[in-house]
């Protein structure tokens, strides 16, 4: 690991342009580091920002979307970037796997070809070197009868094949970090294991550091050393895995785990966090979880609490757990 | 350290009238057409002079030198000729539209209600009318039982069906699937009693809109059978026989041929436009569509 | 896949004798004589009768029907009255002016069309877009024959360019040829402008919001190659579409336009064969307009079946 991280996000706000000229912020305060060849998950609900989060990394906001702060990609910060600039990144040293396989493909390009342009476009290989390389690349994604394949449709595949396809495309240029949005939340749980091992082998053999964002704290906790908790546009709370998941400091964490269904035949009720998860325009005064919270005290409506940092590595941002880590 | 969201501020809703600034297509083809038609009604009381009376002294005299927009080669007002002519381009293609647009409507809905071999009959029908354009079909008829008015509208009309037949049935069908709908079905109510309290009121608005447009196409076809001679037979002005005519002049009288074409282009935009104003205005689910 | 195919040129057989026996039937129900059409009321009722058995009036519908059907199959339309030659050799001579007068004006108006349809989506709601938008109504809106006026009136008689009208031939050279049939397929071909532009751009623009999109510029591929590599393939499959639904009109038009031009094809021996009274020529020239936009449907169906890979049958 080197000293500076890879990928350092300091101050991230992105708000949406609405119609009338006024702006609903989305995402507030978002700050992370992610060493090069580490693991992060963002875990968060739907509505909670998180694939906002992935975009405006790859500087695919939509055009209605603002970004200001800082995302530094080995010292460069993407938000000054021209685009011209991000398109040489795109792909090269960032690459990115979608949520939905079914629709992430041409349909009317051969899966060979798709794979291929990245090499043809970056390194400026010549299509019959790129495609060779490409049915190497299905190879190592296990894609059986790789040769004949890369000459197929996206349309003759499974869901699963189809985002063995999405890996292939975005680690052809081995880029140092790899965003993957929800990679097998529209996948069968069977095929969902073999498409996260194939991602976990891949990214630890080409060293690569992956940001991978998910609802499924199994995911994460499968996948990721370190982890970060989302609601509402901002973190929650962070730190290694492990720590947060055995020892979560944040109510809302606390109350994700618990919704986690486990098999205990005590026929009792399953855990939920009630209440609904809040449109952006419908925040609770205060701390935005404050009116789901079951630990809620008269001080968490005030104003919203800061992000605190602690020596163990983890931070949060709640007053209750605050007053813990006093003690 | 941040402040709650700010609450979203919206701009007070347009009202009234101030509305129709928001929709150009709407109140630009509505203008066209409103001002198209009052000329036309106009040009059945009253014309600057009678279109027909020749002043072979006054012949092919640009505009404003005599009348407002000039005379042809037999000394006739153009002005006049194209008021009338408004009326006779008008009538006809209402008609037309009309009948041909009751008939296909009706074979549309009955295709979506029955499905099966009715439905298969009726789109192959369609594409049996729809492979011989209005003029051919025209030219047949004419040739037959000669040409007029009465040829011009049939042929017309007899086009319209399978383009009507064709967007009611794919929106009939639409229809059919929605849950109300299969719930009658499942209390038994008849398929014509469905069609007739369901379908129709459900398809009417894409009629209307289907209907506009093709009241511009059905023009454009009349101008085109005119210009062949299909149309009505002089003396009845008709913008069609104006730019024939105005052929042999193109170079001594230019405005001949283009007075007649302006006329006719802009009535089609004007159709066209009200016709798409008048869909985003119905069915405002449209994406994309241009200049509004 | 060959079944798809099989399928379509069976349906595309029975809609091509659907028409042949409508066209045979309005012919007949019509009330009119053909024979006294053709030879005037004052021919004498032994002409009439001579020449309605020439033409085998005298037999019942169903065997006329189909001693014409297997005429059209060996070739043999009918000798035109007025012309005295086989009415096939006159069709075939025709065809080689409306033809690539027709293919001239696909060309045109693609040319135009695709290019503004794709930016004006790209564009959207600029003021490119809002121009485009308008021009395209425009085309939309003129009367081809009119547009064909106009281009006489700026081209031939104003600045001398172009000729006014008629056909040397395409023995006087390919391109003597091709630039008499220029201003036709430009007054031709700007209609249909109008009409494609529209529909490429709200093709487009449906389809730059597809995922795979996406996934181009993730890839690295700057907005204009995903547009251009990605999206607009995928999205001129209704442009097609649509062009073969529009060859209905581009027959309508080119009927009239050679009537302006003075081109020798097959519109203006459809118009001769009217005023002549002509029938015979009349029923197959009709039947073959009718038959070319069939046949192009299905030609378009078949370039689906090429641009979209899906379709070709052995999908999941």
């Amino acid at each position: 690991m080197t000293d500076t991280p890879l990928l350092s996000v300091r101050d991230l706000s992105v708000s949406i342009r609405l119609g009338g000229g006024s702006r609903m912020p989305i995402l507030t305060d978002m700050a992370f580091d992610l060493d090069a060849g580490d693991t992060l998950g963002v875990v968060g609900e739907s509505g909670s920002g998180k694939s906002l989060l992935a975009l405006s990394i790859m500087g695919l906001l939509p055009g209605v979307a603002e970004a200001s702060g800082t995302i530094a990609l080995a010292g460069e910060n993407l938000l000054d970037a021209s685009e011209e600039r991000l398109c040489s990144i795109r792909g090269d040293r960032i690459g990115m796997i979608f949520q939905e396989p079914m629709t992430a493909l041409n349909p009317a390009m051969t899966i060979g070809d798709q794979i291929a342009e990245g090499l043809v476009w970056h390194r400026g290989l010549f299509w019959r070197d790129a495609r060779a390389k490409a049915v190497d690349l299905l190879d190592q994604v296990k894609m059986p009868d790789a040769r004949r394949r890369a000459g197929t449709y996206p349309h003759e595949m499974s869901g699963g094949q189809r985002q063995r396809v999405g890996i292939a495309i975005a680690l052809a240029l081995k880029p140092a970090l790899l965003i993957a949005d929800e990679p097998t939340t529209a996948l069968d749980v069977t095929v969902q294991a073999e498409v996260l091992d194939i991602l976990d082998d891949l990214a630890r053999e080409y060293g690569m550091a992956l940001l991978l964002v998910s609802h499924d704290l199994g995911v994460i906790a499968r996948m990721c050393r370190r982890m970060l908790v989302m609601y509402a546009g901002r973190r929650m709370e962070d730190g290694e895995t492990r720590d947060v998941l055995t020892g979560p400091r944040n109510p809302y964490t606390r109350g994700l785990i618990a919704a986690v269904p486990k098999r205990i035949s005590d026929g009792g009720r399953l855990a939920t966090i009630r209440g609904r998860v809040p449109g952006f325009d419908q925040l609770p005064p205060g701390c935005v979880f404050s009116n789901r919270c079951p630990d809620v005290i008269d001080a968490c409506h005030a104003g919203e609490p800061g992000w605190t940092s602690s020596a163990d590595g983890r931070g949060v941002r709640c007053i209750r757990a605050e007053e813990e880590e006093k003690q | 350290m941040s402040a709650p969201a700010d609450k979203t501020t919206a701009r007070p809703a347009a009202s009234g009238p101030w509305r129709l600034l928001r929709r150009p297509n709407l109140t630009i083809g509505g203008a066209i057409i409103l001002v198209l038609v009052a000329i036309a009604l106009l040009s059945l009381v009253w014309t600057p002079l009678p279109p027909a009376k020749m002043q072979i002294i006054h012949k092919l005299k640009p505009p404003l030198a005599y009348g407002l927009l000039g005379t042809d080669q037999f000394g006739r007002d153009i002005a006049s000729m194209l008021m009338v002519g408004a009326w006779n381009s008008l009538s006809t293609a209402a008609v037309a539209v009309t009948l041909g647009g009751a008939a296909g409507t009706a074979l549309g809905v009955l295709a979506a209600a029955r499905r099966g071999l009715t439905e298969a009959f009726v789109m192959r029908a369609n594409d049996v009318i729809f492979a011989v354009p209005p003029i051919l079909s025209a030219m047949m008829l004419g040739a037959m039982i000669g040409s007029g008015r009465f040829t011009a509208i049939i042929a017309i009309a007899v086009f319209m069906v399978p383009v009507f037949a064709r967007v009611t049935a794919s929106a009939a069908r639409q229809i059919w699937a929605r849950d109300y709908v299969l719930a009658a079905r499942g209390a038994g109510k008849g398929s014509l009693l469905i069609t007739v309290e369901h379908v129709l009121p459900n398809i009417s608005s894409q009629i209307i809109v289907q209907a506009t447009i093709q009241l511009g196409l059905a023009i454009l076809t009349e101008a085109g059978l005119s210009f062949l001679g299909l149309g009505m037979p002089p003396p009845a002005p008709t913008w069609g026989r104006m730019l024939a005519d105005a052929q042999t002049y193109l170079a001594t009288a230019p405005w001949l041929a283009i007075l007649p074409g302006l006329a006719i282009a802009l009535t089609v935009f004007g159709f066209n436009m009200l016709g798409d104003g008048l869909r985003d205005l119905l069915d405002p689910r449209e994406k994309g569509r241009m200049g509004g | 896949m060959l079944t798809l195919i099989a399928r379509r040129l069976g349906s595309l057989v029975l809609t091509l004798a659907a028409v042949s026996i409508l066209i045979f039937i309005v012919m007949d129900v019509l009330p009119g004589d053909p024979a006294a059409i053709m030879l005037g009321t004052s021919a004498s009722p032994d002409t009439l009768a001579a020449l309605r058995r020439e033409l085998g009036l005298d037999q019942p519908l169903p065997v006329r029907y189909f001693l014409w059907l297997g005429g059209l199959v060996t070739g043999d339309l009918g000798n035109s009255y007025t012309y005295g030659v086989p009415v096939a050799g006159l069709i075939a001579e025709r065809l080689a002016v409306t033809l690539p007068l027709a293919f001239m004006a696909i060309l045109i108006s693609m040319l135009i069309a695709i290019p503004l349809g794709v930016v004006s989506a790209a564009k959207r709601n600029s003021g490119f877009d809002y121009l485009a938008g308008v021009f395209s109504q425009m085309f939309i809106a003129v009367p081809g024959f009119w547009v064909a006026l106009l281009l006489i009136l700026a081209f031939s008689i104003s600045l001398g360019w172009m000729p006014a009208g008629g056909f040397p031939g395409w023995d006087a050279g390919l391109l003597t040829g091709l630039k008499a049939l220029l201003l036709p397929a430009i007054a031709l071909g700007l209609p249909q402008a109008g009409v494609l532009t529209r529909v490429t751009r709200s093709s487009v623009l449906e389809v730059l919001h597809e995922d795979y999109v996406r996934t181009a510029r993730a890839k690295g591929l700057p907005r204009r190659a995903a547009l251009w590599r990605h999206a607009v393939p995928n999205a001129l499959v209704p442009v097609i579409t649509i062009l073969g639904l529009q060859f209905t009109f581009l027959i309508a038009g080119a009927i009239l336009i050679e009537n302006v031009f003075n081109l020798p094809g097959l519109g203006r021996l459809a118009y001769q064969a009217l005023t002549q009274r002509d029938v015979i020529v009349m029923q197959d020239v009709v039947l073959f307009f009718a038959g070319l936009v069939i046949v192009m449907n299905f030609l378009v169906d078949m370039a689906y079946l090429v641009l979209d890979p899906r379709l070709r049958g052995h999908g999941r």
